[in-house]
This record gives structure tokens, C-alpha cells and sequence, in this order.
């Protein structure tokens, strides 16, 4: 019975063209559905690739976001030791020439609108309305001399650290840039992991819906279609031949969506973080090698996702009765 | 093929028929439908002979059982019980694959509103069947051309469907039906859609393929036109089969036909 079987299958095994060109055609008339479709596949594979590639481009910007903590970091601690410092006057003192992230960090309080700088060379004792907050030290060090000649005028008498508490002849001075904890690690570690069972939650619904989607609109093609289903069974498809129909339609859906959705999937994260860390930054080290390895990441789930979403669909269409053709009152 | 057409020779039971006269043979057929709880009796025990080469019309009002006849003997459903032979196989033996096997090379289907794919080109329609068959697709091309000039349609061998006009249409699927050399053709009401005129023609045509091609033709129908064609006339009424003439035994003045 099986190998008698299998050469019913050799017999009328149809050229997978002729397959092919009922799809090509099936997707030409229908082109308005299968767009619908196609916007399934291709909003899934988007918001997979946007979640890939934010995550490549995340780790050539990682200098920039850490640069950015850090330097949020220090305002805030800043804030949390002086108050408001909005229309207030700080007293700087040039320790060392300040690198990178105590050049962000001036530019942050002294931005417009908030504190105003004042250099300790133009420094000179005013009234008790105008007197500055505290002093600002850029570098490790702050000479006692320094200290002593302007700590009584200050509001707070207190020095605030951007580097090393080496030397501080306030004795109670407060350093801004900590080292991470042990603590700290830890938190970010477990902070990170949530997040990756977060992010795969996500994509499991996304791809969910994705699938449902794709489902949908293929049970609505067959439906759409029985007559011809109906008919080509009449003239001897065979259900396999029904079934690699609608597997082969879903599967160009998948790719052409897939390639889609990755395009623009990898277009919108660039963008978003491009408006936020610079093009330049974004655009100017783009990771093209892996970038290129999640879109095949992507291209392979979109055709997966679509032959998965194919199953229930092709098995209707090919489990529907011929004589359904001949039924005139449909 | 070989494995293929051994098996159905092994299944051609001795029906009593050894000369092969006999294109279909139907025994006490039986088809019940179950919904739920409900049966329905669409036949109560058919029994039929079709010949080799017959033009046969087969009259029934709508739920009388005619439409489930229909299927049994087009190879499109297996009987609850009782046998049916084409062409002396026994199809309630074949599985799904085997009955769209036979379908697609024994039976050619001409339904009433055309079914062509409308995405193919006529030529396209033609030579489906033959792909199914495994047909090589330049032979199949040839063969397509030939059959769409044998129906007329010679000039419109690339046009779609949506642009031909039903009698058109109509051609290019007695055209498909005859695609695979069946031995038999079967048209569900195939002149309902059509005006007169088309419908006479469409008649005609069948009628001369079936003198020139010696293939049985059978046909369910209430055009008067084309019952006073046929060899045989069938009434099927109730699941059952309740009268066999010849047009000519027939009074076609009758209310019956008006």
C-alpha cells in the first residue's frame, strides 16, 4: 500500500512551478489581502529586529550611555547634597584639567537657567544674599590656602569632589563619582536579567499575535478560495498539492515580509538612537556584520512564523471536500 | 505509473461485467449524512448502469439525491454502503490519493458556473490537469493548444476568463475536462448559466465529442434541448432512481418539462 502510495505521489507530483505560479498569481489578484497579510509579517519582524539591532547598536554607544549615567550620577548627587541649585552661584576650583565626564557634568549644572559658575580667581566676598553655595573641585586636590580664604563665605561651607578625596583640607569634603558597588553590580546584573525575561516575553507575545495574524488572513484566502480549492481537486490535486500552496504562499509572505521588517525594523532603532546619541555616533560605527547576522535572525523567524501560522489553513484547505466545487448556491 | 495501474487492475472486481460495456456500475448504492443527531438518506439503495460512451442525463428537483449521485459516480465521495465501479474499479477501495488519481484521469468535471481559475490563462486552465497528471508542460502546451482549437477557442488561447463570455468560458472547460483523455465526462447543469443560443451550442459540442471521442457523458440537467439530445433520460427522485427512457419514449409536452 505505501510504496503504491508514493507512486501515486511521483505521478502526480506537480512541477513546483506550477505551484508556484498559482501563488504568484493567487497574491497578484489578491493584493489588497495579501498586503494586509503582509503587514502582519512585516510589523512582527520589525519590532524583532528593532530589539536586535538596539541591542548591537546599544553596545557601540555604550561608552556614550555610560559617559551619560555617570554624569547624571554626579548631578544627582550633587543635588542631593545642596538643594535646588536653580539662580544659585558655585564656586569652581580647576584641580586638573577636567576630562570628559567633568566636562558633561559642568555643562549639565551650568547649563542656562541653572547654577552659575564662578571661577576661585574671580572669587571675592559679597553680601550675605549673594554668597555662594559650596565649592565645586574639579581634579583631586584643593589647596588648604584655597579652602581657608573662601569656605567662610560660602553657604554651605563644603567642597564637593569630582575625582579623589585625597586631599581635603575641608575634612569633610563629598566625592561625586563613586565606583559601582558590589551591591550596585549586583543590582544592574539582576536589573539586566529582568529585563532579557521581559524583552523575551515581549517578542513571545509579538511573535504570537504575529502568527494569529498571518493565521487569520490565510483561513480568509482559503475560505475566498474553496471553489478553486474545490475545483482543482476535481481536475486531481492532491491534498499535499493543496497544502504546498498555501505553505509556499505563506512562506513568500515570510520572506518578502521578512526582509521588509528587518529593513525597517533596523531603520527605526537607528533612528531612535540616533536622535538621541547623534547621527555620527549612530551612523558613523555601524556593527554591518552582526547588524547583517540579525536580519537573517529575523528573515529566519518571519518564514518560520509564517509556515507555523500556514499549518491550520493549508490543512483546512486541503481537507475540503471537492464536491464542494460542483455546490452552485455559494 | 506501472505500480499504480497494477493496483487498480487488482481492483477491478469481477462486477459481473467482464466485457466492460459498463463505464460505471452502481449497486444498491447508500449514502447517509449525519449532523448531530439528524440522518439524512440522500440515496436508499441505487443501483445503475452507465455505458461506455452514452450521453446521459440525469433530472431531479434540488434535495431529491441527485447532486449525491452525482459525486458517487464522479469519484468525489464514497458510498455508506453498496459499491460503485468506474470503469470496474471499486473507488470505496481507493484512499483520498488514489481517488484524486482517478478522478484526474478518468473523469473530466464541466460545472455550472464554469469554475475556471481566473488567474490562469485559458491555456493555463487547459493544462492544469495535466500537470496534475505529470505531463510534461511542452506536451502539455501542445495538447492545450489543440483542445482550445478542437472547442473553438483557437484565437483565445492566452486570454483570462474575466474576458471571455460564458459560452467562452464554458468551452475552455469542456475543453479542460477532456484534458486527460477521461473516459468520462460529467457537466452539472452546464447550459443553466447560458442563453439559449449558447446553450445549443454548447450542446452540439458535446454532443460531437462524444461521436468523435467516443467518451460517455453524463450530465445533470433540465434543458429540454439537451434531454432531447441524450440517449438516456434518469429521474431520481426521493434517493432513488424512478425512471430510465429514451427521449423518444417521452412526451416532452408534458408539465414536467414546462
Amino acid at each position: 500500500m505505501s510504496s503504491n502510495h508514493s507512486a501515486i505521489q511521483d505521478q502526480v507530483r506537480l512541477p513546483l512551478r506550477v505551484a508556484w505560479g498559482i501563488v504568484v498569481q493567487g497574491i497578484r489578484i489578491r493584493l489588497g489581502r495579501s498586503v494586509v497579510t503582509l503587514l502582519g509579517v512585516v510589523l512582527g519582524v520589525a519590532f524583532l529586529m528593532s530589539i536586535l539591532s538596539s541591542s548591537l547598536l546599544r553596545s557601540r554607544v555604550v561608552g556614550e550611555i555610560q559617559a551619560r549615567q555617570q554624569t547624571a550620577a554626579m548631578v544627582g548627587f550633587l543635588l542631593a547634597e545642596s538643594g535646588n541649585l536653580s539662580g544659585r552661584t558655585l564656586v569652581v576650583w580647576r584641580g586638573a584639567e577636567p576630562d570628559d565626564i567633568e566636562q558633561r557634568f559642568l555643562r549639565e549644572i551650568f547649563r542656562p537657567g541653572a547654577a552659575r559658575p564662578l571661577e576661585v580667581k574671580d572669587f571675592a566676598p559679597t553680601g550675605a544674599d549673594d554668597r555662594p553655595s559650596l565649592i565645586i573641585v574639579l581634579g583631586g586636590a584643593l589647596p588648604s590656602d584655597v579652602w581657608e580664604s573662601i569656605s567662610p563665605h560660602l553657604r554651605q561651607p563644603v567642597a564637593v569632589f569630582t575625582r579623589t578625596l585625597v586631599s581635603d583640607p575641608s575634612g569633610a569634603g563629598v566625592l561625586l563619582r563613586r565606583p559601582p558597588s558590589e551591591e550596585d553590580l549586583q543590582r544592574q546584573a539582576q536589573e539586566a536579567a529582568q529585563q532579557r525575561v521581559r524583552t523575551i516575553w515581549i517578542l513571545c507575545i509579538a511573535a504570537l499575535v504575529t502568527i494569529i495574524s498571518i493565521s487569520n488572513a490565510l483561513l480568509m484566502s482559503v475560505t475566498e478560495r474553496f471553489r478553486e480549492i474545490g475545483t482543482m481537486k476535481c481536475l486531481g490535486a492532491l491534498s499535499s498539492f493543496i497544502r504546498r500552496v498555501f505553505f509556499l504562499e505563506s512562506a513568500l509572505m515570510g520572506l518578502v515580509g521578512g526582509v521588509a521588517g528587518s529593513l525597517f525594523g533596523l531603520l527605526f532603532a537607528a533612528i531612535l538612537y540616533a536622535l538621541s546619541y547623534g547621527w555620527g555616533l549612530v551612523f558613523g560605527s555601524l556593527p554591518v556584520l552582526p547588524l547583517l547576522g540579525a536580519m537573517v535572525i529575523c528573515l529566519a523567524a518571519g518564514i518560520i512564523a509564517s509556515i507555523l501560522a500556514a499549518i491550520y489553513p493549508a490543512g483546512v484547505a486541503s481537507r475540503m471536500v471537492p464536491a464542494d466545487a460542483l455546490r452552485t448556491n455559494i | 505509473m506501472p505500480v499504480t495501474t497494477a493496483r487498480l487492475d487488482a481492483l477491478k472486481i469481477r462486477s459481473g461485467d467482464a466485457s466492460g460495456s459498463c463505464v460505471i456500475r452502481a449497486v444498491e448504492v447508500k449514502k447517509i449524512y449525519r449532523m448531530g443527531t439528524v440522518e439524512t438518506h440522500a440515496l436508499r439503495g441505487t443501483t445503475l448502469e452507465i455505458y461506455r460512451g452514452e450521453y446521459l442525463s440525469i433530472m431531479g428537483p434540488s434535495g431529491s439525491g441527485k447532486s449525491t449521485l452525482f459525486n458517487m459516480i464522479g469519484a468525489l465521495s464514497k458510498p455508506s454502503s453498496g459499491k460503485v465501479y468506474i470503469d470496474q474499479v471499486d473507488v470505496a477501495q481507493l484512499d483520498f490519493d488514489e481517488l484524486a488519481w482517478f478522478r484526474c484521469r478518468k473523469i473530466g468535471y464541466i460545472f455550472q458556473t464554469y469554475n475556471l481559475i481566473a488567474t490562469m490563462t485559458c491555456l493555463e486552465n487547459v493544462t492544469l490537469p495535466m500537470s496534475f497528471a505529470g505531463m510534461d508542460a511542452e506536451a502539455g502546451r501542445e495538447r492545450g493548444v489543440e483542445l482550445l482549437k478542437l472547442v473553438g477557442l483557437g484565437e483565445r488561447i492566452l486570454h483570462k476568463p474575466s474576458e471571455l463570455s460564458g459560452g467562452q468560458q464554458q468551452r475552455v472547460a469542456i475543453a479542460r475536462a477532456l484534458a486527460n483523455r477521461p473516459d468520462i465526462i460529467l457537466a452539472d447543469e452546464p447550459t443553466a448559466n447560458l442563453d439559449q443560443k449558447t446553450g445549443g451550442e454548447m450542446i452540439e459540442l458535446l454532443a460531437r465529442l462524444r461521436n468523435d471521442l467516443g467518451v460517455t457523458i453524463i450530465s445533470a440537467t433540465h434543458d429540454l434541448k439537451m434531454l432531447k439530445r441524450s440517449d438516456r433520460i434518469m429521474w431520481i427522485n426521493d434517493g432513488r432512481i424512478q425512471k430510465v427512457a429514451r427521449p423518444g419514449e417521452i412526451d416532452f409536452s408534458s408539465n414536467e418539462f414546462h
